[in-house]
């Protein structure tokens, strides 16, 4: 790795917090509403500590390989041929969920800014940007995180501060919702994230000195905020059949009459945000597919199999049920695998050192 | 590779003129009157604003400020299908400030389905006409304000009518609800309930008045004493403050707290004789309120058995408590406090 490319850790936890966030604008606040109901608060704050102490114990394990991104580790713990299929499952897995997440971003575009506009086409032109964009590398797109992101947090904080009038604070209560029952379920929800595997990825490319475990504890602290704030002004100021509650949100913030129909500036905040968190994981899937080499040659089929996949559901529900089933499929692989392959890796590094 | 890049960045830049919508050749829609038509079809009256005749009448030539167009369909976007048609313009729906149903017509599908689309913005008001919908739109005329949707606002936004209750889209769809009644030549001439949708209770507009006090939709009204006879200013800072307690029945304390001016007295020397009098005749008519709504009708208009949701730790417990049948159960506590900041005209 050249010196140029290395990152400095705000931009890492930048990537890492996008990552998390891009999520909140699409349909994760509203299937998190329907289990938690009244208690959607507690459960956030939950999920963040659920999420939080996995990410810690990975974080932990993966103190002896700084500089090894999680596909080497597997290799030098189970060879190479399981570093081919894992490699082919993380980039089959980005795929498909950035697919789904592509549809979602493409309804809510034409729900706001292009009504007009068919679903398909508006997806169509996203892919296209988001093809320039990987060929343009990952320095490129990681820079622009560092411009983005802070924007997109701006957005959080404005949605949350200008949707505090319309509270009902009486929908947080029964303070436990649906019981034990509902907090189970939603403890499926810490896939959330998952999506934090990316920092593994970028270990290479991070200063020596920079350890993943600050690198992690950062990047939850800034994400668990913006749930918490998010799932908050959802539960308290939108009615729970919304789809895309966020959306809703934008819609009713207002400032006396000077705000009319603000809403299409957060959907253009949160599409740059999703735009560049798809670049990059479409970066990594057709780095990861190719083993590293001529990735260059396979962006553009990558790019277009995500946007059939986005086509294939009827509508949005779909996706949200399509989502739902996946999640099992993300913790397994962004959390489970890695945690056993760091395990592992671990006990083979011990004994060696014997 | 460049120049493909390039080329393929300079195609996005033409999305810029996909359907570009020039801003005279949109229909600004500021009112939707909605009445009950035949085989299941509604009768929409779709009010526009007309942009050259506010300039013209400012400036001193005649007009309409606003043009009509009323159209038989079984949807609200066929009707702006057909509408569209007739005034040979794009509807835009970014200005909606007032949709007005007729009261036979059971709001609660149409309400739904303008809070799914983002058309329709949540901020816009929604009444129930005495006349048809189509007449109170073709009636509209105000004398002193030019721009209809200035009108509007002033009907709704309680700065000029205490006896509206402001309810907008995104509270429309509630199971009870309290709106306005408007007719021809008048901005409110009472109030109804409705129940999932359907009118309920239909009552005189008094009771717009006492729901905005006791919902905390006014800052400032004017209160006539009877005995004896004077006239103060009630500002409210703030909504009542409500205690819940639960024994057998639900028990509500409500404490109004409001400050005053004495604006009009000529048959008083004691300022404590008519605060009290105030006070009392104040009490007397919101436990009335409560009592009719509550007791006899079983209408939880102010949500306040949603409250009690706060006395339970669980959904299935709150379930349990049964919400739907207890509002006439519910006893209450009425407590009015004015305190005087100024005596007026009388003591100078």
């Amino acid at each position: 790795v050249q010196k140029a490319t290395r990152f400095s850790k705000t931009e890492v936890v930048f990537v890492a917090v996008n990552s998390i966030i891009t999520k909140l604008f699409l349909i994760f606040p509203a299937t998190l509403v329907q289990i938690g109901k009244s208690a959607s608060i507690i459960m956030s704050l939950y999920i963040s500590a659920l999420g939080y102490v996995i990410l810690y114990f990975i974080a932990r394990l993966y103190r002896s390989f700084c500089g090894q991104t999680i596909i080497e580790v597997t290799g030098y713990v189970f060879g190479k041929y399981a570093r081919l299929v894992y490699s082919i499952m993380i980039s089959a897995t980005f795929i498909v969920i950035n697919g789904l997440f592509l549809r979602c971003v493409s309804e809510s575009i034409n729900m706001s800014l292009m009504p007009d506009t068919d679903v398909n086409i508006i997806s169509l032109i996203f892919i296209i940007g988001v093809c320039i964009a990987v060929f343009s590398g990952l320095k490129a797109i990681i820079r622009c995180h560092a411009v983005i992101v802070p924007v997109t947090l701006c957005v959080c904080i404005v949605l949350f501060l200008g949707s505090i009038s319309s509270f009902d604070y009486n929908k947080i209560y029964p303070i436990f919702g649906d019981g034990l029952s509902s907090f189970a379920l939603g403890s499926l929800l810490c896939s959330y994230f998952t999506d934090f595997f990316v920092i593994m990825l970028l270990m290479p490319y991070m200063d020596n000195k920079i350890k993943l475990r600050s690198v992690v504890n950062q990047s939850v602290v800034i994400s668990s905020i913006v749930l918490i704030a998010i799932i908050s002004a959802v539960l308290l100021a939108v009615e729970n059949s919304t789809i895309i509650p966020v959306f809703k949100l934008g819609q009713n913030f207002k400032v006396r009459n000077y705000t009319p129909r603000l809403e299409s500036v957060f959907t253009a905040a949160w599409f740059l945000s999703f735009y560049l968190n798809f670049s990059l994981l479409l970066y990594y899937s057709c780095k990861l597919f190719s083993n590293g080499k001529r990735y260059k040659t396979i962006i553009i089929p990558l790019g277009f199999i995500a946007f059939a996949i986005s086509i294939i559901p009827q509508n949005i529900y779909d996706v949200n049920k399509w989502l739902d089933y996946l999640s099992f499929g993300r913790l397994f692989v962004f959390m489970l695998l890695p945690a056993i392959i760091l395990s592992c890796a671990n006990i083979k590094l011990r004994r060696k050192k014997r | 590779m460049k120049k493909l890049t390039v080329s393929l960045l300079l195609c996005c830049t033409l999305c810029g003129c996909y359907k570009p919508a020039d801003i005279n050749s949109l229909g600004y829609l500021l009112a939707v009157g909605i009445d009950n038509g035949a085989d299941n079809n509604y009768i929409y009256t779709l009010q526009f604003a007309n942009p050259i005749a506010f300039a013209g009448k400012e400036s001193g030539t005649e007009g309409a400020a606003v043009k009509s167009v009323t159209v038989e369909a079984s949807s609200l976007n066929k009707a702006f299908i057909i509408a569209s048609g007739e005034i040979l313009k794009e509807i835009d729906t970014a200005y909606l400030k007032l949709i007005v149903f007729s009261k036979k017509v059971n709001i609660k599908d149409t309400v739904s389905m303008m809070l799914k689309t983002s058309q329709f913005h949540p901020d816009a008001y929604v009444a129930f006409s005495e006349c048809t919908a189509a007449e109170f739109l073709d009636d509209i005329n105000s004398p002193l304000e030019i721009n209809p949707a200035k009108y509007y606002n002033n009907i709704f936004e309680n700065l000029y009518n205490e006896y509206a209750p402001p309810v907008t889209l995104k509270y429309a769809g509630g199971e009870y609800c309290m709106f306005p009644v408007v007719d021809k030549g008048s901005n409110s001439s009472g109030v109804v309930v409705t129940k999932n949708g359907t009118i309920v209770i239909e009552s005189n507009k008094t009771d717009g008045k006492i729901f905005n006090v006791m919902s905390g939709n006014m800052n400032a009204f004017d209160y006539e004493v009877k005995n004896p006879h004077s006239v103060l200013k009630l500002y409210s800072g703030s909504n009542p403050d409500i205690k819940l307690y639960l024994d057998n029945n639900p028990n509500i304390e409500i404490n109004l707290i409001l400050t005053g001016d004495i604006i009009e007295n000529i048959h008083s020397n004691n300022n404590n004789d008519i605060i009290k009098s105030a006070e009392n005749q104040l009490k007397t008519e919101i436990s009335t309120f409560l009592n009719y709504y509550y007791n006899e009708n079983n209408l939880d208009i102010f949500g306040f058995l949603e409250l009690f949701k706060k006395k339970f730790l669980i959904n299935s417990a709150f379930e349990q408590f049964n919400r739907q049948t207890r509002a006439n159960d519910i006893v209450f506590d009425v407590n009015v406090d004015i305190s005087i900041k100024r005596d007026g005209i009388m003591l100078k």
